[in-house]
């Protein structure tokens, strides 16, 4: 008799639809055979359902198995098939049918138990999209499944072989002691913010810098000397961002899921995701790769923000290759067999120091002229040319910090519901347009389209060109950046007033031969 | 054409007299006007003067000054007569600036009748004909510098486009240096006849007109917001030059509002900016 039971294989943040055949003959010499370009993980399976039969008290058929994973042309990576398999082993040799609308999904361990498994979020999209009724999953991975409705299917969670061979047995859903979850949602614990706008002393400019960021989502360079609060700075954006849309929240759920870093948290049902990579991470690893590619940090920042602190340290390979995916949104990943596609739609956010010493301007800066140009140069072109605002940075006076007892900035929700509206009015008004939804995604036919500006303040900006160099590039940039002064104003049009302001935001270089 | 535009006689110390003209030395105590005295737009008033027998390329300068002239609220004012007055209001009815004609005769009159098409344009669009005299009184050889003591009296400042040895536009310009006003004058070819008085007009007093942002720029030192806000942020930039994030720190204007006011008074002249200090700008 041939039992199949159903699974998912994760490509990347593709789900494939996979049955798992399992046929037990009698003649032959018994062994265990998994077929369908099974990977080392999948082989390995094999012991743990052994000793997983084992210890759930349950009969290893001593017969010759063959375990076929169709589409058999497809290579399988992961644990996750060892409850389907374990489960068609068991059915074949009771001669129970498994019910064609069940779904398995989970790693074995040796005594039974069922343990946390990647994907598991992937896993119920499938599940509802194709109309499954009953999900079967590590019991540890519930946490994952919040968001799903009982309406839709019924998810449980297991916590050893043996529970659901019981169900199997008896159809009694008592057995499972956390069997349907769906009211978990509502737990989800707010956060802990440790970088708090509240907290920041001064720096009046880089916070409103960051409310214009947060509400256009434009990508933004802080530059000054170390010890500055530019790390401070960045962080605490995560206070002001809106939540995630429920579409944009399933994204994210999905990458997160698919790399496991949902295990104990539902963080990012709702909260932004932060990433801060380090400047000593690996090319790959910040754009995705490996075999079988897993998303990289630039995926990771999803409808987040990215935050690369001492950006000047980075490897120019990693930095360039940060930029098809600021403009295109996604990037793909194309290996012998396959490529895939991961979505980096994310707000880039960096910090750096002005020259190596840090203290250009100074008279503590001892790096010469050269060495300077050499340092900023590193950044210039390309990227520099995808962050549509710089910001400069310096010390807050100590008689100023020296008053932090009773220092609280109350402006806040303020700030946050400025940005909350400026996003609104942009959902609005770029509906329907494929690839955009803040006004830094809009390229030039957009701009062009949308952004409504005044007569006088085109001539303001003309002007400006007289006495600020202003290069073609951030021409566009600040007609950009005042798009979204004047939607966090509430205006209709681009007034002089939000140019004048966006002025303030463009590319400054630091002049290492000015003597101060 | 039947345009119905009243003329009305405007007192010294009324509203609608030009405010440059109540400046000057003995100013009339009467002009006429007429057209659309809804506003007063005597404010930024920018003469324009010239021959008669204008070459190309006094034509080229004024395609070239109208083209890159970006000042807020200007009036050209002009003699509308042939040539460069009558090319420069034109230009301007064309960039929609507001213009006035200053008349050497009746404002009832049209000279010379061969502009009635503009004359008309002019006041459609809501230019001002203005004169020293009433009603249809005919142009007179006398009166065509006294038309002239007016131009220079209205202008903030003046520029000569084209000027022959001896010619009204000298008058003119005359005129404006002795109220102490700025006179500019086009740098023209020495074989030019039509050149010769504003190369004399350079070496004498004028200052060579070569780029269009130094009009721009005289314009907009002349703008002043309120004056209080840039002065509070002017008594906190040292001579030495400052970063932007100390007046910041040091200032109650709130943020957004303080990068506008930068913005302005690096657009305007006021400071400017050295390696990434700002710094005192004025003279």
């Amino acid at each position: 008799m041939i039992i199949a039971t159903k699974s998912i294989l994760i490509k990347g943040l593709e789900t494939v639809d996979v049955d798992v055949e399992v046929t037990l003959t009698s003649r032959g010499i018994p062994r265990f055979d998994i077929v369908g370009l099974a990977s080392k993980s999948v082989e390995e399976s094999k012991l743990r359902i052994k000793s997983a039969f084992a210890n759930a008290n349950l009969n290893f058929p001593n017969k010759k198995i063959v375990v076929n994973l169709a589409p058999a042309d497809l290579q399988k990576t992961g644990s996750c098939f060892d409850l389907p398999i374990a489960i068609g082993l068991y059915c074949a040799t009771n001669s129970i049918e498994v019910p064609k609308d069940w779904i398995f999904y989970g790693e074995l361990s040796l005594n039974g138990e069922l343990r946390y498994t990647n994907g598991v979020f992937l896993l119920c999209l499938f599940a509802k999209e194709r109309g499954y009724k009953k999900v079967f999953i590590p019991a540890s991975s519930t946490n994952e499944v919040s968001r799903f409705n009982k309406s839709d299917m019924q998810v449980f969670g297991v916590n050893n072989l043996s529970e659901l061979i019981g169900y199997l047995k008896s159809g009694d859903d008592q057995v499972f002691s956390q069997s349907i979850v769906d009211d978990a949602a509502e737990s989800s614990v707010e956060p802990v913010e440790r970088y708090t706008f509240s907290n920041i002393i001064g720096q009046e400019n880089a916070k409103r810098a960051l409310e214009i960021s947060a509400a256009g989502g434009h990508n933004l360079l802080f530059y000054g000397p170390p010890g500055s609060g530019k790390t401070y700075l960045a962080k605490s954006i995560a206070e002001i961002l809106p939540d995630l849309e429920e579409s944009e929240s399933i994204e994210v759920s999905k990458i997160y899921s698919s790399v496991g870093l949902l295990k104990n948290s539902n963080e990012y049902t709702k909260t932004r995701p932060f990433r801060n990579p380090h400047h000593t991470t690996s090319y790959v690893s910040m754009v995705g790769g490996g075999n079988p590619p897993v998303p990289g940090e630039i995926t990771l920042a999803h409808r987040g923000i990215l935050f690369l602190d001492e950006i000047n340290e980075f490897p120019k390979r990693t930095l360039e290759a940060l930029r098809q995916p600021l403009e295109d949104k996604f990037i793909n990943i194309s290996r012998l067999n396959n490529s895939y596609r991961f979505p980096s739609s994310f707000t880039l956010l960096a910090g750096c120091n002005p020259c190596p010493c840090g203290y250009l301007g100074t008279n503590r800066c001892g790096c010469s002229p050269k060495v300077v140009k050499r340092y900023t140069e590193k950044l210039s072109g390309p990227i520099l040319d995808r962050i549509d605002m710089h910001v400069h940075i310096d010390q807050v006076e100590i008689a100023r910090l020296a008053d932090f007892r009773n220092f609280n900035d109350s402006n806040i929700d303020q700030i946050k519901k400025n940005v909350l509206s400026a996003r609104e009015i942009q959902r609005s008004r770029y509906k329907g347009i494929n690839q955009i939804s803040t006004n830094s995604d809009l390229g030039f036919e957009e701009i062009k389209l949308f952004s409504n500006i005044k007569p006088e303040a085109l001539q303001i900006l003309k002007k400006a060109t007289s006495k600020i160099q202003i290069s073609n590039r951030s021409f566009f940039k600040i007609v950009k950046v005042s798009r979204t002064i004047s939607d966090l104003a509430g205006e209709h049009q681009i007034g002089e007033s939000s140019v004048l302001e966006a002025l303030q935001y463009r590319i400054l270089t630091l002049d290492p031969q000015y003597n101060y | 054409m039947n345009l119905n535009y009243y003329s009305q006689s405007v007192k010294i110390g009324d509203y609608y007299y030009p405010t440059h003209l109540s400046k000057i030395s003995s100013p009339p105590k009467n002009i006429f006007i007429k057209g659309n005295l809804t506003q007063k737009l005597t404010q930024n008033t920018l003469g324009i003067v010239g021959t008669r027998s204008m070459s190309k390329y006094g034509e080229q300068v004024l395609d070239k000054l109208f083209s890159e002239l970006n000042v807020a609220n200007i009036s050209i004012v002009s003699g509308f007569m042939y040539g460069v007055d009558a090319y420069a209001h034109k230009k301007a009815i064309e960039y929609n600036f507001h213009t006035v004609a200053v008349m050497p005769c009746g404002i009832d009159i049209v000279h010379p009748v061969e502009q009635t098409p503009l004359y008309d344009k002019l006041l459609q669009i809501g230019g001002w004909v203005l004169s020293e005299f009433p009603g249809s009184a005919k142009p007179k050889i006398w009166s065509f510098p006294k038309r002239n003591r007016i131009i220079a009296g209205m202008s903030k400042i003046l520029i000569v486009i084209e000027a022959g040895f001896r010619s009204g536009a000298i008058i003119t310009a005359n005129f404006s240096h002795k109220f102490g006003r700025e006179v500019y004058a086009v740098p023209g070819s020495i074989f030019n006849k039509v050149s010769f008085g504003c190369n004399k007009l350079i070496g004498e007093y004028a200052i060579p007109l070569h780029d269009v942002n130094q009009i721009n720029e005289y314009y907009d030192k002349l703008i002043q917001n309120d004056g209080s806000e840039y002065e509070q942020i002017l008594k906190l930039i040292p001579k030495n030059g400052i970063y932007k994030n100390k007046i910041y720190e040091n200032s109650d204007i709130p943020v957004y509002k303080l990068n506008q006011l930068l913005s302005e008074m690096l657009i305007k002249g006021i400071i400017a900016e050295v390696g990434g200090r700002l710094c005192d700008n004025r003279n």
